[in-house]
């Protein structure tokens, strides 16, 4: 199964499966110099791979389509915020 | 020639000379209360128009208020999402609601809108993409409809690799939300609302602090929610404006010791703190230090892992709480 670090809280990997389950990993146990967003590989034997390439892949596919939706052009009646008074 | 206008000249009516009067009867003896300020009105018989002036002059001063009405009320829920967050803000039907809980919260957070006749969310602020603040959104939005989106607008280097976060974003392309990278210093104005976007005030190296950091400001009152932002964002902002001041603060990551600064507190210093955690958690949030923090700064906290949701009834002269349990 392929799991990927959706964050750090503490001492605690919150790692997310390919069907949104999540586990809980002991950040030392991770074989690699881990960030959030890291995509690894675990077998039921407990081997853990780091898998940078599926990483790359993702973060790039993610950036893209977030970069298209903020990007979405916007209609005219669309809220206009404005700037604060500092 | 240019013509010149005519002005007819009208003698002022009985009437508006003895409002005049009345008027200028008022200041003069507003202008001795305020000089004399413990003389008494009570023993004073004078005709209530003029009575009602002065009250109104001698009133304490607040904080201008014109985008709110006196009356109104601002019903602010911290839902109850277990281990995660979600903050609604409703008044006069327009809504705004920061984060959305995490995966499998988002028809709880569906239902309580439901309960409370809300069926629009005007603006949805996605603080940051962990899973306990945006998991909930995809499936609120199948339920809701949700009509502007703010998200941070993140380098590569940061975007998530979840099925989380492309699962909310689908659901945003596949309903034309309109979206809106968040950018510090602007306000959007949701009915008597004001949303202000104060942070991140500059790309930082984790998504923790680039939370989207709002301060709701409705009247005279304001609430600041900072997400997950931990101590280098809290100082950055610190560093940026001192304008932080609210009465209800929503502590930041759910009570954690990485966030919650004294100096950021007492900078805001709030008269109510809400902390959105999940009951016996595996995260030990909110932490001890914070709620002491809190209670040495007289700030009265309220928990959802204690109380349930949590609401704030806020209008322009007090706050009222209720808790689910």
């Amino acid at each position: 199964m392929i799991y990927s670090i959706d964050r750090f809280e503490g001492d605690i990997a919150v790692c997310e499966d390919e069907n949104k389950r999540f586990i809980h990993l002991e950040k030392y146990k991770l074989t690699w110099d881990a960030h959030e967003g890291d995509c690894f590989r675990l077998d039921d034997g407990g081997t853990m791979e780091f898998l940078p390439d599926e990483t790359a892949q993702r973060r790039e596919r993610a950036a893209q389509w977030q970069r298209k939706l903020l990007q979405r052009k916007k209609p005219s009646s669309a809220l206009q915020p404005r700037r604060r008074d500092q | 020639m240019a013509k010149r206008r005519r002005r007819s000249k009208r003698k002022p009516s009985l009437i508006f000379s003895i409002l005049g009067l009345l008027i200028t009867l008022a200041i003069v003896i507003a202008a001795f209360f305020i000089i004399f300020d413990d003389v008494d009105l009570s023993g004073i018989s004078l005709p209530d128009t003029v009575k009602d002036t002065i009250g109104s002059l001698l009133d304490e001063p607040s904080t201008p208020s014109t985008l709110v009405d006196d009356d109104a009320q601002l019903y602010m829920y911290v839902i109850d999402v277990g281990q995660g967050s979600s903050t609604l803000f409703y008044c006069d039907g327009r809504s705004v609601m920061v984060d959305a809980g995490d995966n499998g919260q988002g028809a709880v957070v569906a239902t309580h809108l439901q309960a409370l006749g809300i069926d629009t969310i005007d603006l949805l602020i996605a603080t940051h993409p962990h899973a306990d603040h945006i998991g909930g959104v995809a499936e609120l939005m199948e339920a809701v409809d949700v009509q502007n989106f703010i998200m941070p607008d993140l380098p590569t280097s940061l975007t998530p690799t979840t099925k989380t976060y492309t699962d909310m974003m689908a659901v945003i392309e596949s309903q034309n939300t309109e979206v809106y990278a968040a950018a510090t210093g602007d306000v959007y104005d949701i009915g008597q609302m004001q949303v202000e976007i104060l942070g991140p005030v500059r790309a930082f190296n984790n998504l923790n602090d680039m939370s989207v950091i709002t301060r709701i400001v409705f009247g005279n009152r304001a609430i600041v929610v900072t997400g997950d932002a931990e101590e280098g964002a809290e100082k950055a902002l610190l560093s940026f404006t001192n304008n932080l001041s609210a009465d209800i603060y929503v502590a930041g990551h759910h009570g954690s010791n990485t966030s919650n600064s004294a100096e950021f507190v007492f900078t805001i210093s709030p008269t109510y703190a809400a902390i959105s955690a999940g009951a016996d958690n595996s995260y030990g949030h909110p932490h001890q230090e914070i709620l002491d923090l809190f209670e040495s700064a007289d700030i009265t906290c309220y928990r959802t892992d204690i109380s349930g949701s949590i609401m704030f009834i806020i209008s322009q002269t007090g706050i009222t709480v209720e808790c689910e349990k």
